[in-house]
């Protein structure tokens, strides 16, 4: 839609366009016997950069252009670092709200903008949810332009490359797909380019939005992306070959492709030795064993199979059941749920309530509901083992997925005992094993096995460290070269 | 949808059927942890069947018995459990059973295969619990004797076993499993080790026992009984238990004493022996070649002596100590196979499996070769450390 020829027109159109809306400014600037109109929406926008920028420089230069074309003056010689040159409505009423300024001229059929955007971010902080100990401590900010500085700051290498997109019919959100040059592989960013392209929804709030749209319906419990919000881990994963997809007005990006061993990792394991992180990831992966196991073995172990138990243990065991008068299943189920009643409680709690719930966890369901008979010892120590190996994990959404098999785990151990435990890990792992995270498959470096990918896998290589491999591409450009 | 939903309601009935095929909850169950086997006293063809219960309640004083100990009579020892589970407020579990001891007197009427076909059929009990012969004594006395340092009697006789086999000579330990296997091999006599109680057996039933220091009762295992045709022919000798361990390849460590001069004694450690069969026919007789080689350490020498400068003492105690264990082998292979017939060794069984087609030439049975063999042996000890000294004491003494 061009715009009218007449000023008067064109601020009528965007007064009907935008409802009348009352934070939009129109103020009238007249220079000789020319009127322009500046409109600004002055919630988004810098008021004293109005002021210092284009009307004190403009009332200055007042005698000047009496002589001069306006509009070419105005282009030329008013100092700003963002100017547009806009013909149709549509990107004068984004740019608006944007935190332009638009200039209207009569009989001209452009409208000039100056960015004056007024600053509505919180700074740069510290990292929240994936605390650092040894490596930087800044984060991502709800800034898409921070986010993207934080970036380039670390990689100044002209070859990151990104690809920017405006999403969202009513939202208008920027996105971006950053990825590194000669070491992504092409279809990958191709693909994602495509999805991205395709996607039509209305509003974009964070950056899983974009991700669920991109991706089929997707009946995994897992997660099958990586979201961090730490500049330096999105780098590391930058070089590996994977692409980074930055919204704005999120403070986390997400990282794609995503493999099911890139949960065992953390930001911190680039700073430390290679081998202690080979010790540390061992810790994350028995961790998850047992999260994921513990209560189904203790189920199966005390109601089906209580011959493995050694002699001594059992007679323990025996003493520490006797007079619950529950089952162990629903022992196990009830504190199950009680405890994540209270990872709940405390997660959402505000402020200075988490106390108040530790110690009403602690004391009253734990020991009182021991010393009252409603549940044994072992229960306690066997729930209190998963729920603190499931917590190893910063991924909120892996936690979560824990939480599932550990109940689907639970409820075929009681039914069925080890035969029971056996099938439920069969059909999990058959399960993993059939997860694609943008085509490539989850379980990447183990199966299909790749030597590539095992430098930083469960291993963290010197080499793997300093020289990131590209482990997904690397086949696929070199069969693109053969073809 | 409709087909999902179809899906998670079959899945939900499929789990309903199985009804847990074989749960139970651990407070359902009594753990026995000893059996005991007896012949009736009042009807000879029954047996009178103990066991051994171990408490699991909360609170317990120390002045109350950790055990239980119930007994009943029946045909079979599926009849008297199923008695003993009628006196029972909770489901008997035999996975976690420790000791089956049997009365020397059924042992030495009956064959253990008239009665024992339960231990090897049921699916739930415990194959590897140590089995054991009462000496003197009815079986069920032994699993209620209570002893201070360790207060449950079948973990008391397990561990003591456990240790006497890791550091003495003259015991072994013999599962259900191989005790079974034994009785039913053709060319093989089962061995195992007795147990007795020293003292009074009235006070070893009560708490005030492990209070004492010198409790008025014990258990006490001695050496191994010995079987002929499936039953209980006698007991062997500590140094003919010893030669029998040797000769299984079941010893461990050994200690063996020698007189080093008229009066005094020297001990030797022994730490591994080697030893080779050899089996022939000699002047249509089987033989039994056996080389034993011995390694050893020096532990104890109660006479003077230099070993660094004088090797001769060495070589002397080394002759001594091989000739004193070919003296305890020879005395086992005396005992069982020329004055009974009880090849517990299962040198029968050798012969079958490795001189078969000159056994047959010869017409010789697999069951009865045992008691015609001749033993031949050839013992050495080499002495490797004389630990932390060079000299003896009165060496010592000598040099200054």
């Amino acid at each position: 839609m061009t715009l009218a020829n007449e000023r008067e027109e064109i601020i009528n159109e965007i007064k009907e366009k935008t409802g009348n809306a009352p934070d939009v400014s129109y103020k009238d600037f007249p220079i000789d016997n020319q009127v322009i109109t500046l409109v600004y929406a002055n919630t988004v926008s810098s008021a004293s950069d109005i002021n210092d920028f284009i009307l004190r420089r403009m009332d200055e230069e007042k005698n000047h252009l009496k002589i001069k074309d306006l509009f070419s003056y105005v282009k030329n010689y008013v100092p700003n670092n963002s100017l547009k040159e806009i013909t149709t409505m549509e990107d004068a009423l984004y740019y608006l709200f944007n935190g332009f300024t638009l200039i209207i001229f009569d009989n001209k059929k452009k409208i000039i903008a100056f960015e004056n955007k007024a600053k509505l971010n919180s700074d740069i902080q510290r990292s929240q949810n994936e605390q650092s100990l040894k490596g930087p401590s800044d984060s991502f900010t709800e800034n898409y332009e921070t986010n993207t500085g934080l970036l380039r700051k670390r990689i100044k290498s002209e070859n990151l490359w990104f690809k920017q997109y405006v999403l969202g019919s009513k939202s208008k959100t920027k996105v971006a797909l950053f990825y590194i040059n000669g070491v992504c592989s092409k279809q990958l960013i191709n693909d994602m380019d495509e999805k991205i392209k395709n996607i039509d929804i209305k509003y974009v709030g964070n950056a899983n939005y974009i991700l669920d749209a991109i991706s089929n319906p997707n009946r995994s419990i897992f997660p099958t992306n990586l979201t961090t919000e730490r500049p330096d881990f999105a780098c590391q994963m930058l070089l590996q070959g994977r692409v980074v997809l930055m919204v704005e007005n999120s403070n986390q990006v997400i990282i794609l492709p995503c493999m099911f061993i890139d949960f065992f990792k953390n930001p911190d394991d680039y700073y430390e030795k290679g081998l202690n992180v080979f010790a540390t990831r061992i810790v994350r992966i028995i961790a998850m064993m047992l999260a994921i196991l513990t209560p189904a073995i203790y189920i199966s172990l005390m109601s089906y199979n209580l011959e493995t138990i050694p002699s001594g243990l059992l007679i323990n065991f025996s003493i520490q059941r006797d007079g619950v008068p529950f089952p162990t299943v629903f022992e196990i189920i009830a504190m199950s749920f009680m405890f994540q009643i209270l990872r709940e409680g405390d997660m959402r709690f505000p402020g200075k309530g988490g106390s108040s719930i530790s110690i009403v966890g602690g004391l009253v369901l734990g020991q009182a509901a021991v010393e009252a008979g409603i549940v044994s010892p072992i229960t306690i120590i066997i729930v209190g083992i998963s729920s603190v190996a499931s917590l190893a994990f910063s991924s909120i959404e892996l936690v979560n997925s824990i939480r599932w098999w550990q109940l689907i785990l639970i409820i075929l151990a009681s039914f069925f005992g080890f035969v029971g435990v056996m099938f439920g890990c069969i059909i999990l792992i058959a399960l993993l094993a059939s997860y694609k995270s943008c085509g490539k498959p989850f379980l990447f470096p183990f199966e299909p096995f790749n030597k590539i990918g095992q430098k930083d896998a469960i291993l963290l290589n010197k080499n793997s460290k300093f020289h990131p491999q590209n482990i997904f591409s690397k086949k696929e450009d070199n069969d693109e070269k053969k073809s | 949808m409709k087909k999902s939903l179809k899906i998670i309601v079959s899945i939900i009935i499929l789990l309903l059927l199985s009804g847990c095929f074989n749960y139970k909850e651990i407070n359902d169950y009594a753990i026995v942890s000893g059996i005991s086997i007896d012949k009736d006293d009042d009807d000879p063809s029954k047996l009178n069947v103990g066991i051994q219960i171990m408490n699991a309640k909360k609170d317990e004083e120390t002045d109350t018995s950790l055990i239980t100990f119930y007994k009943a009579k029946g045909n079979t020892i599926y009849q008297a459990l199923e008695k003993i589970m009628l006196d029972s407020p909770k489901e008997l579990y035999l996975g976690h059973n420790e000791v089956l001891v049997i009365g020397e007197d059924i042992l030495k009427e009956k064959d253990p295969l008239d009665y024992l076909d339960y231990f090897m059929r049921d699916s739930q009990i415990e194959k590897d619990a140590l089995v054991m012969v009462a000496t003197k004594t009815k079986a069920y006395n032994i699993l209620k004797v209570i002893t201070p340092l360790e207060t449950i009697p079948s973990t008391n006789l397990k561990s003591t076993l456990n240790i006497a086999d890791k550091f003495s000579g003259t015991l072994t330990i013999v599962t259900i499993d191989k005790f079974l296997s034994d009785l039913t091999s053709k060319g093989a006599q089962p061995i195992i080790p007795m147990v007795k109680i020293t003292g009074n057996v009235k006070q070893g039933e009560k708490m005030d026992n492990i209070t004492e220091s010198n409790p008025k009762a014990k258990l006490k295992f001695d050496s191994l009984a010995y079987f002929e045709n499936n039953k209980l022919k006698g007991y062997l000798s500590n140094d003919e238990s010893t030669g029998y361990n040797f000769l299984a390849k079941t010893q461990k460590e050994t200690y063996i004493n020698v007189k080093c001069d008229d009066k005094n004694y020297a001990t030797i450690k022994v730490k591994g022996a080697k030893i080779k069969e050899d089996l022939s026919f000699k002047d249509k007789k089987p033989l039994a070649l056996i080389n034993i080689k011995v390694t050893a350490d020096l532990l104890e020498y109660n006479c003077s002596a230099d070993f660094i400068n004088d090797e001769k003492k060495l070589k002397e105690l080394e002759k001594k100590s091989a000739n004193k264990i070919k003296n305890l082998v020879t005395k086992t292979t005396n005992k069982l196979y020329k004055e009974n017939n009880s090849d517990v060794l299962m040198y029968g069984e050798k012969f079958y499996g490795k001189k078969y087609k000159q056994m047959k030439k010869l017409g010789y049975d697999q069951k009865d070769i045992a008691k015609t063999i001749q033993f031949e042996f050839k013992t050495s000890v080499k002495i490797e450390s004389t630990e932390l000294s060079i000299k003896s004491m009165k060496g010592v003494l000598k040099d200054e």
